[in-house]
């Protein structure tokens, strides 16, 4: 989907979000999102030692319980 | 997920991220649902012997909880350290003592489950019932692309008095196999069995161990539960090794070796890494099956990639058959330092390997799962049951926003 980070849809879903789990819960920073963005699987491990991006999440959300 | 459904937006469960298979890589963006936080220990029934935790525990918290209690999952994989239990349940994981107590799949009791469009449900609260199809296998395996699991009951054990281990190295590969195979068909039940092809125990089990192993395969097992009954599992089994195939006995501490070392085959000094190309061609087939399965594999992979060294052996066993942990590894010199070319290079050797696996009856996999990397082999495998597994991904997720683009499964994006 990429939703760009500076449009206005972008804060409405971020905020929907945090609204259920709560701010610090929902990260959008490009550290967070990095760090999910490869696992252990060669390609995308390749992908990144060569240099180029692999696909990141728009966020992640991080939930404590099943429902609210 | 009622907010991604509203908006139509990806929802890719995480755990520990351990996964091989590109299985929780957000393809699409969107939204990780990074597990993590549903950490807890919620029950553990000492009447039952049962634990229900939520998901995103990591395997190793779980194990000590039930520790504490003097019980098991018997759930150890070498990755218990950096994954959690949703993430075994998602790819039907397993562990080292697979052999007695199962894959994951063998140790779940019931699931609770949140459907791609929000709803939270259970499975039936016991394995063992005639009330229709199981709804909890169905979601097993299914890898975030049905919804997430939230919640798990699994058996748990007690601890056994005793586990002993005992290693033999036979003069090639397939004598080993045979052995291994007469083992599992005595029914002794062995908690866990492996077998190295010659090529491995050379290169790999004797830096692992730090010793140099003669030439041939190396076989260990184990045995537990009550001491005596071990004593005796073992003695028969020693009959098996020695008399009719003539191993050579590493005797006890030849097989502790192994379990005290049992992890570290898959850490760094061991493992493989970039700049390699590396693939754990993972294939489980029944005992009619799976040597031809390995001959075939390593032949397309010697013949079509000279370049790419081939290893074996064999981890999990079953009453049945038993698991291939093959793996092709090319020199980092080797590699084209183009990612694109990168990518074609290794992604030919899974189409020529996994073809020839199927081809002679193997299935891909018996633990890994399909993730990304292997989605587009399952419609080999499944033929024309194919229809019958996207209807019940088009039915629960009519948005198509649970993991798109994994399990051969469609990316709607
Ligand atoms: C060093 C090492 C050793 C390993 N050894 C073993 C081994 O012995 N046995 C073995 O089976 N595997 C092994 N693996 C592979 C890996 O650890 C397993 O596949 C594990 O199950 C992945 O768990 P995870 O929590 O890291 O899942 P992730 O990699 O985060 O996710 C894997 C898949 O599960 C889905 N998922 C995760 N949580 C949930 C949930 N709660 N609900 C629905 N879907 C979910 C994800 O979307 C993804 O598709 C090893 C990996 C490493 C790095």
């Amino acid at each position: 989907m990429k939703i760009k980070p500076d449009s206005y849809m972008f804060e409405m879903i971020r905020t929907e979000l945090t609204d259920v789990v709560g701010e610090d819960y929902v990260d959008v920073k490009f550290a967070d999102k990095f760090g999910h963005s490869i696992d252990y699987y060669w390609i995308p491990e390749m992908w990144h030692d060569r240099g180029r991006e692999c696909p990141k999440p728009d966020f992640v959300v991080l939930r404590k319980s099943r429902a609210s | 997920m009622k907010i991604a459904n509203q908006y139509k937006i990806p929802v890719v469960p995480w755990g520990g991220g351990s996964g091989s298979q590109g299985g929780a890589l957000p393809i699409y963006n969107g939204i990780v649902l990074d597990m993590k936080r549903m950490n807890k220990i919620i029950k553990i029934d000492k009447e039952a012997l049962t634990v229900t935790a939520q998901t995103g525990i990591i395997t190793k918290h779980l194990e000590w909880g039930c520790n504490k209690e003097g019980l098991s999952t018997m759930h150890l994989p070498a990755s218990i350290a950096c994954s959690t239990i949703g993430g075994f349940l998602a790819h039907r994981g397993t562990g080292v003592l697979s052999t007695k107590y199962g894959k994951i799949e063998d140790m779940v009791m019931s699931l609770e489950v949140v459907t791609p469009t929000g709803e939270i449900i259970r499975t039936l609260p016991v394995p063992r019932h005639a009330s229709g199809p199981d709804l909890t296998m169905m979601f097993l395996g299914s890898e975030g692309t049905l919804g997430v699991i939230t919640e798990v009951t699994l058996k748990i054990h007690p601890q056994p008095e005793a586990r002993k281990f005992r290693a033999y190295i036979f003069k090639d590969f397939h004598t080993a196999m045979q052995a291994g195979q007469t083992l599992m068909r005595s029914r002794l039940g062995p908690c866990a069995m492996r077998l190295y092809d010659e090529t491995e125990t050379k290169t790999h089990v004797s830096k692992v161990f730090g010793i140099d192993l003669d030439k041939g395969a190396y076989l260990v097992f184990g045995f537990d539960g009550r001491e005596k009954i071990v004593d005796l599992q073992m003695q028969y089994a020693r009959e098996i090794m020695e008399k009719q195939f003539h191993g050579k006995d590493l005797g006890s501490k030849g097989g502790e070796w192994w379990w005290e070392n049992k992890y570290k085959f898959f850490y760094p000094g061991y493992m493989f890494h970039v700049p390699q190309a590396f693939g754990t061609l993972d294939t489980v087939a029944d005992f009619s099956h799976i040597e031809n399965v390995y001959w075939a594999m390593k032949k397309v992979v010697n013949k079509e990639f000279p370049d790419a060294r081939f290893i074996g052996h064999f981890s999990h066993w079953y009453d049945w058959g038993c698991m291939l942990y093959a793996r092709f590894i090319f020199p980092g010199d080797k590699v084209p330092p183009n990612a694109e070319e990168a990518a074609a290079l290794y992604n030919a050797v899974w189409d020529k390997a996994i073809r020839a696996a199927i081809r002679e009856g193997g299935v891909i996999n018996e633990h890994h799962g399909v993730g990304l990397k292997l989605g587009r082999y399952v419609k080999d495998l499944y033929g024309t049951a194919m229809p019958i597994l996207e209807g019940i991904k088009a039915k629960l997720d009519p948005n198509g926003i649970m993991n798109p683009g994994k399990m051969g499964l469609p990316g709607c994006w």
